[in-house]
C-alpha cells in the first residue's frame, strides 16, 4: 500500500512539475514536493539508490546557495552526476522535488550523488528523512532573529544531527561552525589565512566579538577576514581556529583573483572575501570526494553564480550600484559596507533599512545595524547620504549619526515611495551612487527606474 | 572639578547580540550631550574582577541564553562586592536574555534549572519558539519607551515584584501586560532597539541617577530639541504599530 502511494506521489508530482514548468519555466517551486509528501509521507525512503554515504548537505546561516552551486559546478565538470536543488528550494518539500526530478519512472535515482542546500532550521526534519553522512557547514551567525532568536538556537539544531557517523566540512575561522566539528566522526576544516582584505577592530572601543561555543567565555579574533570570521582563540578555554585548516587558502590575491591551497594556485572569479569562503569550502568537499585538483581549478575559472550580489541599474540619470544584503543579518550588511568603503571616489550613499515583513507580526527592527560598523563608509568620501523607509528612516539615520555622520550630509526620507526616492537622488550631483537595501525594495526601485528611465530616453 | 560617570560594561564579547553595544554608545553620546564625562570599562573575561567600587552603572547588554549560567557563576563569586554596589545606589541594568542573570531561576529548554542571582523576583523559562515584535510601554519615569523584543524565554514576575513598565503594544514579559522588572536601581527590560539610542530620555534618567550617586551637580537637562530625530522615529513607529492594530 505504501509502495502504491509512493508511485502515485511520484507520478502526480512529476506531472505537476511538468505543468508548472510549462506555465512558469525555470521557476523553482515546492508545490509538487508538498503534494508528494501529502500522498506519501515516506516518499524519500522509497526512492531506490538513495545512499546517505553519497549525500551532501550544505547548511549554515550565510553562503549556502553559492557554496552549493559551486560544488555542483565542480561535480558537473568532473563528470559526477548530482541531484542538486540549485533553485534554492531548501526545505523538505524542495528536497523531495529535487529527488523526484532526478528519479526514473521506476522510482530509481539516476544520479551518482545527492547535493542539497539545506535550510539550517529545518535540517533536523530533513535529516530524519534523509540522513546525509556529509554535512558542509558554512557558518552559524546572527540571522533572522525574529525566528532564529540567537545563533545558539541554530547551533543546537545542527548539533542534533551530528554524531560519529557523520563527516562534516566546517569553516575553521567561524567558531560556531568549527565547534560542531567536535561532535562528528570525521571533521574536515577549511579556512583562509590573513590577507589584504583582513581587518581588525582595535580602533573601535565599542566592538564586540562573540561567546565561545565551547565554554561560553570570550572569543578574540586575531583579524577578521569577514565580519566575525577569521583566525580566533577563546580567551578562557583556548578553543581556536588552529594554525592551519585542512584546506587553507593562502597567498590570497584579490587583484589577480587567485589563492593557493596545498601548493596549487586557484582562480576565483568573484573576488570578495565573502565568496572566498565558498570557494575553499567547495574545494574541501570536492577534494574529499576525490575530484582532481586540476578539474576543481578549471571549474572555479568558469563558475558563474546564480543571482549575483551586486547589480547596477540606471535611475534618475545615475547608475545605482546595488549590493544585496539580508535584513536582520549583520554579516551581509557589513560585507556590503566593506565593498562600498573600498571605493574611495566620491559617492552618494542610499540606505533603505525597512520594517521586517518576512514573518508575522511585521516589526521595525533596525538594531542589527548596530552589529555593523558604518565608520569606514562614512570616511570613504561620502558626498551625501539618504535614509529612506516608511517606518524606520529615522532609526537608520540615527545609526549613521552614531558612527559620526555629519547631519549636514544627511537626508531622511520617511517614505518608501519610489518616485520620491529617485527624485531625492536626482537632487544630488554625484554620479557614483551606492544603495543598500533589501532585495525586494531594490527590485521595486529598479522596476520603477527602468520604466521611467526608458520613458526619459524616448523623450 | 567633578569626576566622570563610571560605567562597567560587562562581558561585551560574550553578551554580543541584537546590537546591544548601541546602548553603551548611547550612554557615551547622551552623557556628552548632558555635559558629563563618561568613563567606560570593558570587563572582558568571566574570570575578571568587576570594578564594583569604581562603577556607578553596571550594564549587561543582551546575550545568548546559553551564556547565563556562567555569568551567574562569575557574579555570584563576587557577591559581596555586588551587594555593596547595589546597597550604595549603583545602577545595575540588564537587557534581553541577560536579565535571567538577575532573576530567581532560569529553566532551559533541556529541562535544566539554573538559579539566578535573585536580585529581581522573576522566573524565566526558555520558550519552544522565538517571539519577535515591536515593544512599546509606559514607565513610572513619566515617559513612554519604544523598541523591539526578541524573546527566547518567558518571564513571570513574583507577586511582589514591581515591573519596569506597563505594555502599550507588544508582549513584554509573558503577555500579561507587564514589562521588565525594577527594584531600586536594579532593572531588567526586554526592550531592544538599541533601547538607549531610541529612548534618550531613559538614557538621561539612568545617567542622572548615576550623577546623583557620584555627587555630580552640573548636569545639563536635555530638551526636546536635543531629541528631534528620536522623537520623529517614535512617532513614525507609533503609526506603524497603529496600522498593525487596525
Amino acid at each position: 500500500m505504501k509502495k502504491l502511494r509512493f508511485f502515485a506521489a511520484l507520478y502526480i508530482s512529476k506531472i505537476l512539475a511538468w505543468g508548472i514548468n510549462i506555465v512558469a519555466k525555470g521557476r523553482g517551486t515546492n508545490l509538487p514536493g508538498e503534494i508528494a509528501l501529502k500522498i506519501s509521507p515516506d516518499f524519500i525512503s522509497h526512492i531506490k539508490g538513495v545512499d546517505p554515504q553519497k549525500t551532501i548537505f550544505v547548511t549554515g546561516t550565510n553562503g549556502k546557495s553559492t557554496t552549493t552551486n559551486l560544488i555542483a559546478h565542480v561535480f558537473d565538470k568532473a563528470g559526477v552526476k548530482a541531484a542538486v536543488n540549485l533553485a534554492g528550494a531548501n526545505l523538505l518539500a524542495g528536497v523531495v522535488v529535487t529527488l523526484m526530478n532526478n528519479a526514473s519512472l521506476g522510482g530509481k535515482l539516476k544520479t551518482d550523488i545527492i547535493l542539497l542546500e539545506t535550510d539550517e532550521r529545518f535540517l533536523p526534519i530533513i535529516y530524519k528523512k534523509l540522513p546525509a553522512k556529509h554535512i558542509c557547514i558554512t557558518n552559524v551567525q546572527k540571522d533572522q532573529v525574529q525566528r532564529n532568536g540567537e545563533p545558539d538556537i541554530i547551533w543546537r539544531k545542527l548539533a542534533s544531527v551530528i554524531d560519529d557517523s557523520v563527516k562534516v566540512y566546517v569553516n575553521a575561522n567561524e567558531p560556531n561552525a568549527l565547534s560542531l566539528g567536535r561532535l562528528a566522526g570525521k571533521c574536515i576544516s577549511y579556512g583562509v589565512e590573513k590577507n589584504s582584505a583582513s581587518f581588525d577592530k582595535k580602533d573601535d572601543f565599542f566592538s564586540v566579538a562573540m561567546p565561545c561555543p565551547v565554554c561560553h567565555g570570550a572569543i578574540a579574533f586575531d583579524v577578521y577576514n569577514i565580519d566575525n570570521v577569521g583566525p580566533f582563540v577563546c580567551r578562557d578555554c583556548g578553543f581556536s581556529s588552529g594554525e592551519k585548516a585542512d584546506y587553507h587558502a593562502e597567498n590570497v590575491n584579490f587583484d589577480n583573483k587567485t589563492f593557493d591551497c596545498e601548493g596549487k594556485e586557484y582562480t576565483f572569479r568573484y573576488n570578495t572575501p565573502f565568496f572566498l569562503y565558498s570557494y575553499i569550502a567547495a574545494l574541501a568537499v570536492a577534494g574529499e570526494f576525490g575530484i582532481d585538483k586540476n578539474v576543481i581549478g578549471d571549474a572555479f575559472v568558469d563558475f558563474k553564480n546564480i543571482g549575483g550580489r551586486m547589480e547596477d541599474v540606471r535611475a534618475g540619470g545615475k547608475t545605482i550600484r546595488y549590493i544585496r544584503m539580508k535584513q536582520e543579518n549583520p554579516e551581509t550588511v557589513q560585507s556590503a559596507l566593506n565593498v562600498i568603503a573600498a571605493d574611495k571616489t566620491e559617492k552618494l550613499f542610499v540606505l533603505g533599512l525597512d520594517e521586517l515583513t518576512d514573518f508575522e507580526p511585521h516589526y521595525t527592527n533596525t538594531f542589527y545595524s548596530y552589529d555593523c560598523d558604518f565608520r569606514k563608509v562614512i570616511d570613504s568620501n561620502l558626498s551625501h547620504c539618504i535614509c529612506f523607509s516608511g517606518s524606520v528612516a529615522y532609526d537608520a539615520a540615527l545609526r549613521l549619526i552614531y558612527d559620526g555622520l555629519d547631519t549636514e550630509k544627511l537626508t531622511v526620507l520617511p517614505t518608501n515611495d519610489n518616485a520620491a526616492i529617485v527624485a531625492e537622488m536626482q537632487k544630488h550631483e554625484c554620479e557614483n551612487v551606492y544603495m543598500v537595501t533589501w532585495l525586494k525594495k531594490y527590485q521595486s526601485i529598479a522596476e520603477y527606474a527602468k520604466k521611467h528611465e526608458t520613458g526619459k530616453e524616448a523623450e | 572639578m567633578s569626576r566622570a560617570i563610571h560605567i562597567a560594561w560587562l562581558y561585551p564579547d560574550i553578551l554580543n547580540i541584537h546590537g546591544g553595544r548601541g546602548d553603551i554608545m548611547a550612554l557615551n553620546r547622551i552623557g556628552a550631550m548632558m555635559g558629563l564625562d563618561i568613563e567606560i570599562r570593558r570587563c572582558e573575561s568571566l574570570k575578571e574582577e568587576v570594578p564594583f567600587e569604581w562603577a556607578d552603572i553596571i550594564y549587561m547588554t543582551s546575550g545568548e541564553i546559553k551564556c547565563m549560567p556562567e555569568i551567574v557563576k562569575a557574579l555570584d563569586s563576587q557577591r559581596a562586592g555586588l551587594d555593596e554596589f547595589i546597597a550604595k545606589g549603583g545602577s545595575l541594568w540588564a537587557v534581553g536574555s541577560s536579565g535571567a542573570v538577575l532573576g530567581d531561576k532560569l529553566e532551559l529548554a533541556n529541562g535544566n534549572e539554573i538559579p539566578g542571582l535573585g536580585l529581581l523576583g522573576m522566573a524565566w523559562k526558555e520558550r519552544a519558539s522565538v517571539w519577535g515584535d515591536d515593544l512599546w510601554f509606559a514607565t513610572d519615569f513619566g515617559f513612554e519607551v519604544m523598541g523591539n523584543q526578541i524573546q527566547v524565554a518567558d518571564v513571570v514576575l513574583a507577586e511582589d515584584q514591581e515591573p519596569f513598565g506597563k505594555v502599550i503594544y507588544g508582549r513584554g514579559n509573558c503577555g500579561d501586560g507587564s514589562e521588565g522588572a525594577k527594584t531600586g536601581n536594579v532593572l531588567f527590560t526586554n526592550c531592544l532597539g538599541p533601547m538607549l539610542v531610541k529612548n534618550p530620555r531613559l538614557t538621561a534618567t539612568l545617567l542622572k541617577t548615576a550623577a546623583d550617586k557620584a555627587g555630580i551637580e552640573e548636569v545639563k537637562i536635555l530638551t526636546d530639541e536635543d531629541m528631534v530625530i528620536e522623537d520623529k522615529s517614535f512617532e513614525l513607529i507609533k503609526k506603524f504599530i497603529g496600522k498593525k492594530q487596525a
